[in-house]
């Protein structure tokens, strides 16, 4: 049984019967004898309750809306929006924003150095027909050193679907993305390319990860998944809704974990 | 008549994207019909204005011919539909500047007391709601109402699942000091 009050995300997490809330039972057993948190729980029904049916109002009927529509589309109007594919806001637009000013960097630069006596051109010419007692200019990059890798991957298969990471240290990072292919794909990049791969009919274990990074390719069309680290479940997928039970971040489309717990 | 009608409008709900996507108006009509509620009501809890959610209604269906030639009919296309209106709305919330930018602290001593009145009353926290700072009350539907997880919350808005989960614990503050239940 809870000596104390519950903090307020388990309270909430009670209240919405959230599905990763693992602290059901002591906190029931909690609220039995608290009228303090019980009136915090139907709190946080209420409010939920209330957002869900109080802001929901109607569309507009058709019979005047519709007009509207078609008159602004008719009038060529055109909206272009933000869809998947090319996600509109401002974070998206920024790469765009960006290639253009480099861009314009280089054509201004481009022209400066056509102009007779331009700092720019003094500047490659030094460069480039330094007397030779100079350190000669290193045009050339080192090799790059191998990307390592190694993966495997399996068709989509009814029921749950997983990958279950055994021994991992906290060395590895993880990063776990919802994909449109139709395989389940695990594939350790660097150190991690070291590591075990043991497929199976409807789950991939990866065993021997030290360090290095492992991705985690899972199909969308894969109705239930589960990542597990050692015996702690990380990233349950449900139908549309992919919830993330450890802490991690999100970096674009993916989950990025440490393999820390 | 086509084939692909049924007397109650389209049946097929592949052939009615591909005449929307065709430009044909009988079929942005059944469309309307259709999702009309969906987009307006996702517009509706993000924006906070009927006015508003009206105009990006109109937005959603206007844009969608076009729009539609990048679905790939993969998952739900309402939840395709869904997110297109979402992040429009967002989109539209972050080109304006003027609206709720007051918070809680800021509110009138007046509207203050008024809120506090009566935890139970559901206007109360209608209001509460509506009042909240547009980053805050955007994850708190996305989440709450829409339930969306934190990391797909995270891609909508740009920022981190953790950024998401504070805020979302943030506007639960909120509301709980605007409702008088603290």
């Amino acid at each position: 049984m809870m000596g104390r009050h519950p903090a307020f995300q388990q309270i909430r997490a009670f209240a919405l019967a959230d599905g990763n809330f693992a602290g059901r039972p002591p906190l029931a057993a909690h609220l039995e004898e608290c009228q303090e948190c019980r009136d915090e729980v139907s709190f946080v029904r209420q409010v939920v309750l209330v957002a869900r049916e109080r802001l929901a109002p109607a569309a507009p009927p058709s019979d005047w809306m519709l007009p509207r529509i078609l008159a602004r589309r008719d009038a060529g109007g055109v909206v272009i929006l933000p869809t998947d594919r090319e996600p509109g806001g401002p974070s998206a637009r920024s790469p765009r924003i960006m290639r253009l000013t480099v861009a314009l960097l280089f054509a201004g630069a481009g022209v400066a150095a056509a102009l007779p006596g331009s700092p720019i051109r003094v500047w490659i010419r030094n460069a480039l027909w330094a007397p030779s007692s100079e350190v000669p200019l290193q045009l050339t990059q080192p090799p790059a050193a191998a990307r390592r890798e190694a993966g495997v991957s399996i068709s989509i298969a009814p029921g749950e679907m997983w990958v279950a990471v055994e021994g991992a240290t906290p060395d590895v990072t993880i990063r776990l993305r919802v994909t449109n292919e139709s395989a389940l794909a695990v594939r350790a990049i660097g150190d991690a390319a070291d590591a075990e791969f043991s497929p199976r009919a409807s789950g991939i274990g990866v065993s021997r990860l030290n360090s290095g990074v492992l991705e985690v390719d899972v199909p969308h069309a894969a109705h239930r998944f589960a990542l597990r680290i050692g015996r702690v479940t990380y990233v349950v997928k449900d139908g549309e809704r992919l919830q993330v039970l450890a802490p991690g971040d999100s970096i674009g489309a993916q989950v990025v974990f440490s393999a820390r717990r | 008549m086509d084939s692909t009608r049924s007397s109650g409008g389209w049946a097929d709900e592949t052939a009615l994207l591909g005449a929307i996507r065709s430009g044909d108006a009988d079929a942005l009509g059944a469309a309307y019909g259709r999702w009309g509620n969906l987009v307006y009501a996702a517009a509706f809890r993000i924006l906070g204005s009927a006015s508003d959610a009206e105009d990006l209604l109109q937005d959603v269906f206007i844009g969608l011919p076009r729009a539609l030639k990048r679905y790939e009919e993969q998952g739900s296309f309402e939840s395709w539909l869904k997110r297109v209106t979402i992040r429009a709305a967002l989109m539209a919330q972050r080109s304006q500047t003027r609206r709720r930018e007051d918070t809680m602290d800021a509110l009138p001593p007046e509207r203050a007391r008024a809120a506090s009145r009566d935890p139970s009353d559901e206007l109360t926290i209608a209001a509460a709601i509506e009042r909240l700072p547009f980053e805050m009350r955007a994850v708190f539907m996305l989440k709450e109402v829409e339930g969306y997880s934190h990391a797909e919350i995270a891609a909508l808005l740009g920022i981190t699942s953790g950024a998401s989960a504070a805020r979302l614990f943030r506007a639960w503050r909120m509301l709980r000091t605007s409702v008088g239940t603290s």
